[in-house]
């Protein structure tokens, strides 16, 4: 469960402040499918990089089943990252001079993953987005959809409970838009992880459980709600993190 | 990120940039290069110093003069008056007197004394009854033979002692005496002329034992010298001086201990009876010391080219950081630890090190491995080589160059380090 607590967000001093986000609040429960809808300058990136520990929000929290990202320590937040959470940018951010599998390799890097398992994890999460015949591609072969799916697989190799996709079609045509949401979906369904998706396209929020709307920073509306069969969708991964 | 997932990566990231590697490396291999050379110049001019010294020293043996402005220590000041100053080498140096080489062959562990004189024909020349119509005259200087230090001949061995009324002659007199070959000049006469500061002059004849010849472990001085016998030395210096007050004296002396004690024991006993005295371990620490500071020199050039490279690799480093910090908001955005981002630019410095002392060190082995031979054969040194390279030397210049460059990478993983990773990631 994922707790967003009266979050402010204030950029620059005195009077050149600017108020990105006004207070605010929201409960997302585990293995649901969320939109933040919002016009660009809303808040609603600075809302994403909140709850994905890239930013700190000026007052207010934000608690991962039950622990506070604002007061854990660096090291805490990057094995956070690591281990929990899934990226998926508007601009894909792959490597074009690396192969697919380098590609995706890097968050088994990063959290450690044993070099025995690697490879099967790799190649389970390149058959998930149907890119198994590229394996060792350079990145910078694939067609945009592609390079997308290929941001997916790596979003998801190290099996997160929560995965961030800001403007995932933003850079693609309607149909391979389309099938980069029927993905993310059919992945959120197969983990039961829960998928938080930043866009401003109204269809496509239509199609979550839970549509947050914000505009200047302040939330507008809440509709929707949770699925009736909740999964315990973080696999008690953030409370290991404790126990290290 | 495990240290091995580091390295590939900055090892990946390295041959990305191939060009700019290469080119980074380069800088570095200028100072390696340089660096390599000059340990292995000054490795092989010790060890020739050391051939040198051994050559033209004896163990067991000292070198000894009245006092220590002989050896050139003297301080700048003017010298106070003495009347038994003599003139050597255009200095002012006092010399041994015949009561003087006598306390030193009184010495408990002294067995032999032999004068060194400073002594130059008048001029040299053949014998006019064997060799008719012959007039040309040559000056040359005239030198103690030493058996304990052998000169190089030219054939034949080095006879173990020299009879009076005989003498080694250097083969550079072979033609200009009309002598054919080294064999032709062997038992014939020749004439040595000296005269007194007087004027009066007196020839002597001696006969040729042997021929001499250059070798570069010779420490000449740049005279070519006949050998004389002792004795036969002695009488001439004799009468070279006769009726001035440095007859029978000796500039300085060779002495020679019983084996009993280290040379440095018998120096002392030496300078106990107030004399001045040089070993051969001396003279090789002299020859050592001035080595090192042509050596030092050349290090120093060497650092400054490397001063040069290590803000190459600053440069490079700091590019490097600005063309990726969008990976690097990826790689943090994932959650890279800072010191992981930090390593893997140290890492490629340190790589980038590694690259070019390789390449400078391998550069220089193969030049010097190739020019070895050239040079000892262009300084007649035999199986001697000039440049001798070390192994040991080698890879701690490796190292050396490797910490450079870690230092050099540090900066800019720093920079890389604390970049935000939304800043990085908003960059396109």
């Amino acid at each position: 469960m994922i707790e967003v607590q009266n979050v402010r967000k204030v950029y620059g001093k005195k009077d050149s402040a600017f108020e990105a986000l006004k207070g605010v609040s929201f409960t997302i429960p585990d293995g649901a499918t969320v939109a933040i809808i919002g016009k660009s300058g809303s808040g609603k990136s600075t809302l994403m990089h909140i709850m994905g520990g890239l930013d700190h929000p000026t007052s207010g929290e934000i608690v991962v089943n039950g622990r506070s990202i604002g007061q854990m320590k660096r090291k805490e937040i990057d094995h956070f990252r690591a281990q929990d959470l899934g990226f998926v940018f508007q601009a894909f951010f792959v490597e074009g001079n690396q192969t697919c599998y380098q590609n995706v390799s890097l968050p088994l890097e990063i959290n450690e993953t044993g070099f025995r398992h690697r490879k099967a994890d790799v190649e389970q999460a390149l058959e998930q987005v149907e890119l198994s015949d590229k394996l060792s591609s350079k990145a910078k072969n694939l067609s945009g959809g592609q390079k997308q799916r290929l941001a997916i697989a790596r979003a998801i190799v190290n099996k997160p409970a929560l995965l961030l996709a800001d403007e995932p079609t933003g850079n693609l045509d309607s149909a391979t838009g389309e099938k980069i949401i029927e993905l993310l979906f059919s992945l959120n369904k197969q983990h039961s992880s829960t998928l938080v998706i930043v866009t401003h396209d109204h269809e496509l929020a239509a199609r979550c459980d839970m549509q947050i709307s914000i505009k200047d920073g302040e939330i507008v509306s809440v509709k929707g709600s949770a699925p009736s069969k909740s999964k315990p969708a973080i696999k008690g991964k953030a409370a290991k993190n404790e126990i290290r | 990120m495990k240290f091995a997932d580091i390295l590939k990566r900055s090892g990946r990231n390295l041959r990305q940039a191939k060009v700019r590697t290469f080119l980074t490396a380069s800088a570095i291999a200028v100072g390696g290069f340089t660096l390599t050379l000059t340990l292995a110049a000054a490795s092989g001019a010790r060890s020739y110093a050391d051939r040198l010294i051994h050559a033209n020293t004896s163990s067991n043996s000292v070198f000894v003069a009245k006092d220590e402005a002989m050896f050139g220590s003297s301080n700048s000041k003017p010298q106070e008056y003495s009347d038994d100053l003599a003139s050597i080498f255009g200095g002012l140096f006092k010399q041994l007197t015949a009561n003087d080489l006598q306390k030193l062959r009184n010495l408990p562990h002294v067995t032999n004394v032999l004068e060194n004189y400073n002594l130059s024909a008048q001029y040299i020349t053949r014998n006019a009854p064997t060799h008719e119509g012959y007039t040309k005259k040559y000056t040359g200087s005239l030198l103690t033979y030493d058996s304990a230090q052998k000169p190089t001949m030219r054939i034949g061995q080095a006879p173990d002692s020299l009879a009076p009324g005989s003498v080694l002659m250097p083969d550079d007199y072979l033609g200009p005496l009309e002598f054919t070959s080294p064999e032709d000049a062997i038992g014939k006469t020749i004439v040595v002329q000296v005269r007194q500061l007087t004027g009066q002059v007196q020839a002597e004849q001696y006969k040729v034992a042997g021929v001499t010849t250059k070798s570069p472990f010779t420490l000449d001085f740049g005279a070519v010298g006949l050998y004389l016998a002792q004795d036969d030395a002695r009488a001439i210096n004799d009468f070279v001086n006769g009726n001035t007050i440095l007859a029978g004296e000796a500039p300085s002396a060779t002495v020679r201990g019983d084996g009993k004690i280290s040379d440095a024991q018998l120096k002392k006993e030496i300078t106990d009876a107030s004399y001045a005295a040089r070993t051969a371990e001396d003279a090789q620490k002299l020859l050592n010391q001035i080595i090192n500071v042509l050596q030092g020199i050349i290090i120093v050039f060497g650092l400054i080219t490397l001063i040069a490279s290590f803000f190459g690799v600053v440069n490079t480093q700091y590019i490097s950081v600005l063309e990726r910090t969008r990976e690097i908001g990826l790689m943090k955005a994932l959650g890279t630890s800072r010191r992981t981002v930090s390593r893997l630019f140290i890492i490629e410095a340190t790589l980038i090190g590694f690259l070019g002392a390789l390449l400078g060190s391998l550069l220089a082995i193969g030049l010097g491995t190739l020019l070895n031979p050239i040079i000892s054969n262009k300084l007649n040194f035999g199986s001697e080589r000039l440049l001798i390279f070390s192994p040991v030397q080698v890879l701690g210049l490796i190292a050396f160059l490797m910490l450079i460059t870690t230092i050099a990478g540090l900066l800019p993983a720093r920079k890389a380090a604390k970049l935000d990773p939304i800043e990085a990631l908003r960059t396109e």
